[in-house]
């Protein structure tokens, strides 16, 4: 008898909130991608792994912010601060050679994770709007999909902001190396992009003539080694440029004593 | 409607469940949905407002008092005197209180706003519901929509896998 009792009211249970079921049908997809389109780009992956209904919110969202460091615990930033620490004193010398390896690791897997989501969001053959696409990712890597996501987005999905910023993955005193893109180019018709704001950082800037529409540019972080004529090609490159920002850019002092900017408009 | 006061025309909302509501014209058109029939000559008598129940109705007519810009003797008064900015710091104040409500109402708050067009209130509500959804990942997004996970093992194993980097 009780056990009868037991099943019966376990079977009632799921039906206590009946009305509940239906909330997600009861919203048009217009409605969901207004709400949830204001998500940050990883919950909006995340999110699409609840039901199928959500599956193709990452390809509807309309600007994409991609970041490595969103995929690095704190523990993370921890054995970084040692590492900075450790550099720069005489008596941890001996332990940043212990500490880079693990670092690295850290830094790989998240970089790993990072590209999974990356072909994934490309694999998708159909044609996406997105306005704006950030991206950060660590220096060294040499994927190609984070790359032919960039030419992706600059020639077929319409973006008008880009921002690429290579982390550098040295300690703050180092040396730090600057990030080229393959082939040095980050569109296959610029003519027909419609980018308007492209900000680098620590990227040496791709050969930028034919983008139309650019108006403004922000170089950032980039090293000494880098020659005055990158600098000067990309403005010459850029009719339309109204903003430029140089944040902590040096260029190379043996070729070019002084940075020269021919601005007609 | 019959006008009211000097220059003031009422307009009558129905809900479905028979309750009517009179509001002030100026109030009734923060709705860019009311604001059409309204153009359109479809508003003599009493607009029916489907979908949404006197409760929630009465809450969107909350909103749209408080937020209908303040024009005319009283509203230009009230300018005078206080400045804009705090005029918009106090609205932001009175909104934080006005969404403290539970999931399920703030769902029915952002269908009718969606169905009335009225922007201010979408924006509330949905912001809101982010926020919520950044403070408690995923499972606020399931229990918000009330949503059930129909995917199959397999096909949640491999999006679950091509997005790994969300779930870390």
């Amino acid at each position: 008898m009780a056990r009868k009792d037991l099943s019966s009211r376990r079977r009632r249970l799921p039906l206590r909130r009946p009305r509940d079921e239906d909330r997600l049908n009861a919203l048009s997809d217009d409605l969901i991608l207004q709400i949830l389109g204001r998500l940050d780009t990883r919950s909006a992956l995340g999110a699409a792994a609840l039901c199928r209904r959500l599956a193709h919110l990452p390809r509807e969202l309309p600007a994409l912010d991609l970041k490595v460091s969103d995929a690095l615990p704190p523990r993370y930033r921890r054995w970084l601060d040692l590492l900075n620490e450790a550099v720069t004193s005489d008596a941890l010398r001996g332990c940043s050679r212990r500490l880079r390896p693990i670092i690295g690791r850290y830094e790989r897997r998240a970089m790993r994770a990072m590209v999974s989501s990356v072909r994934s969001l490309r694999a998708r053959r159909h044609r996406r709007a997105c306005s704006r696409l950030s991206l950060e990712f660590f220096a060294f890597s040499t994927s190609a999909s984070i790359n032919r996501l960039v030419v992706d987005a600059v020639d077929s999905w319409g973006v008008e902001d880009l921002e690429v910023v290579a982390k550098s993955t040295e300690p703050i005193t180092h040396l730090r190396p600057v990030y080229t893109f393959p082939r040095g180019r980050i569109s296959r018709k610029p003519g027909e992009s419609r980018l308007r704001s492209l900000k680098l950082v620590n990227c040496l800037p791709p050969p930028l003539d034919g983008f139309t529409a650019l108006t403004t540019l922000l170089l950032r972080d980039l090293p000494c080694s880098t020659p005055a004529a990158v600098y000067e090609g990309v403005v010459a490159a850029c009719p339309q440029l109204r903003v430029l920002h140089l944040v902590a850019c040096s260029f190379d002092k043996d070729t070019a004593r002084w940075l020269v900017f021919d601005a007609p408009m | 409607m019959a006008t009211r006061e000097a220059g003031k025309k009422m307009i009558m909302l129905k809900s479905p469940d028979g309750m009517e509501f009179e509001v002030e014209e100026a109030v009734a058109m923060e709705s860019q949905t009311i604001r059409k029939m309204i153009e359109d000559d479809c508003a003599d008598t009493a607009i029916l407002i489907p979908n949404i129940n006197s409760k929630i109705l009465s809450r969107v007519i909350e909103y749209c008092n408080k937020h209908v810009p303040t024009t005319g003797a009283t509203g230009a008064a009230a300018s005078d005197t206080v400045a804009p900015a705090a005029l918009a710091e106090d609205l932001k104040i009175w909104d934080a209180e006005f969404i403290k409500v539970n999931r399920a109402t703030r769902f029915n708050l952002i269908q009718a706003a969606s169905y009335l067009n009225i922007k201010g209130l979408l924006d509330l509500t949905s912001q809101t519901t982010i926020d919520t959804i950044s403070d408690n990942s995923l499972e606020e997004i399931r229990s918000f929509l009330s949503t059930k996970n129909d995917y199959l093992p397999e096909e949640e194993q491999t999006i679950r896998r091509e997005n790994q980097w969300a779930f870390q």
